[in-house]
């Protein structure tokens, strides 16, 4: 039977693996995301482009209608990084736990108890605290300054050239 | 010393029944984050530096990097010069500064967890090692006020609906 020492130190191998794995996928998430947001640009600046050339305010309104995919494939990802983010920093507690156990462990009475309280109810792995995604979670993705000012200021540029060129050549 | 002859004014124990209050109220904490403002933010803010300067000799306000270290070498080093108790309160504010701004709501992700923790272990823990070197002092005033402010503490934040953590 291993001590409680050895047993820490057997869980604190778990955390850093599980940090570490956790660590990949954000990486990845936000390597999409960056992708996700040059594409919608793209394709936003295209659109417009196409229909402030033909003064078409049908093209130039589609280009902030094209918008819409993007905005969800964008928050879904967004929300597996809030996921993820969250698993991390947990992880990141529980090995500041154990840091600031090996320092102060004489002067501070609890600080072993609180450890071993964190590695008692840590859950381990990243996919199995995800949960269904629903268009709810939309509303609460981050950054908030993407989903509240860069989306929706790209749909309100295109509206407004639309309603531009309406005046400007009828609608 | 304060001028009443306690380490920690008694009086400041009145920020935490007026937090209390707060907490049962559901108003303690705003938009994931323990307003600046707050009783809880005050008591703790004072209880410590009223603690540093009456037992420990020095000036240390706040909770940054700079007073984290200045503790920490004054822990280290001067170790015999103080109580277990003592060292318990240090060591116990230098975990506080780890998680401060979290606690004011600089964190970004997990806040729930933090928030949790906070008062369930930092509040709850600073009260009670402030009624233990109230005890090996013979303060029995001061013992006695932070116990109860202890238990009231302890059951407003077992009243209170944390957030599930989905760490």
């Amino acid at each position: 039977m291993a001590d409680s020492g050895e047993r820490r130190q057997a869980l604190l191998v778990f955390v850093a693996r599980d940090y570490d794995q956790t660590a990949e996928f954000i990486r990845s998430i936000v390597g999409t995301s960056a992708t996700t947001r040059g594409w919608a640009v793209t394709v936003w600046l295209a659109v417009l482009g196409i229909g402030v050339q033909q003064s078409s305010w049908g093209l130039a309104l589609l280009a902030g209608v094209a918008m819409a995919p993007f905005v969800v494939l964008d928050g879904y990802q967004s929300w597996l990084y809030g996921r993820a983010l969250r698993h991390a920093r947990a992880l990141e507690r529980l090995e500041a736990l154990s840091y600031v156990a090996i320092e102060s462990e004489e002067d501070d009475p609890d600080v072993l108890d609180d450890l071993d309280a964190e590695l008692a109810t840590n859950r381990f792995g990243l996919y199995t605290s995800f949960r269904r995604f629903s268009s709810r979670d939309l509303l609460t993705a981050r950054p908030r300054m993407v989903f509240r000012v860069f989306y929706p200021g790209l749909a309100v540029v295109a509206v407004a050239t639309a309603l531009a060129i309406g005046l400007a050549h009828g609608f | 010393m304060t001028a009443s002859g306690h380490i920690v004014n008694l009086a400041l124990f009145d920020s935490i029944d007026e937090y209390c209050d707060l907490l049962r109220s559901g108003t303690a904490i705003s938009k994931e984050a323990v307003p600046e403002t707050s009783p809880v933010i005050s008591f703790c803010e004072n209880a410590f530096a009223q603690f540093f300067e009456n037992e420990i000799g020095v000036e240390i306000a706040g909770f940054g990097d700079e007073e984290k270290k200045r503790c920490v070498r004054m822990r280290k080093k001067r170790k015999a010069d103080f109580s277990r108790q003592a060292r318990s309160v240090m060591s116990l504010y230098e975990r506080f500064c780890d998680i401060f701004e979290d606690v004011l709501g600089a964190g970004y992700g997990g806040q729930s967890a933090v928030l949790e923790d906070f008062h369930r272990l930092y509040v709850l823990r600073l009260i009670s090692r402030i009624g233990d070197l109230a005890s090996i002092r013979g303060d029995d005033a001061l013992r006695v006020r932070a116990e109860d402010a202890a238990t009231g503490f302890e059951s407003a934040v077992d009243e209170y609906e944390w957030e599930e953590s989905d760490g």
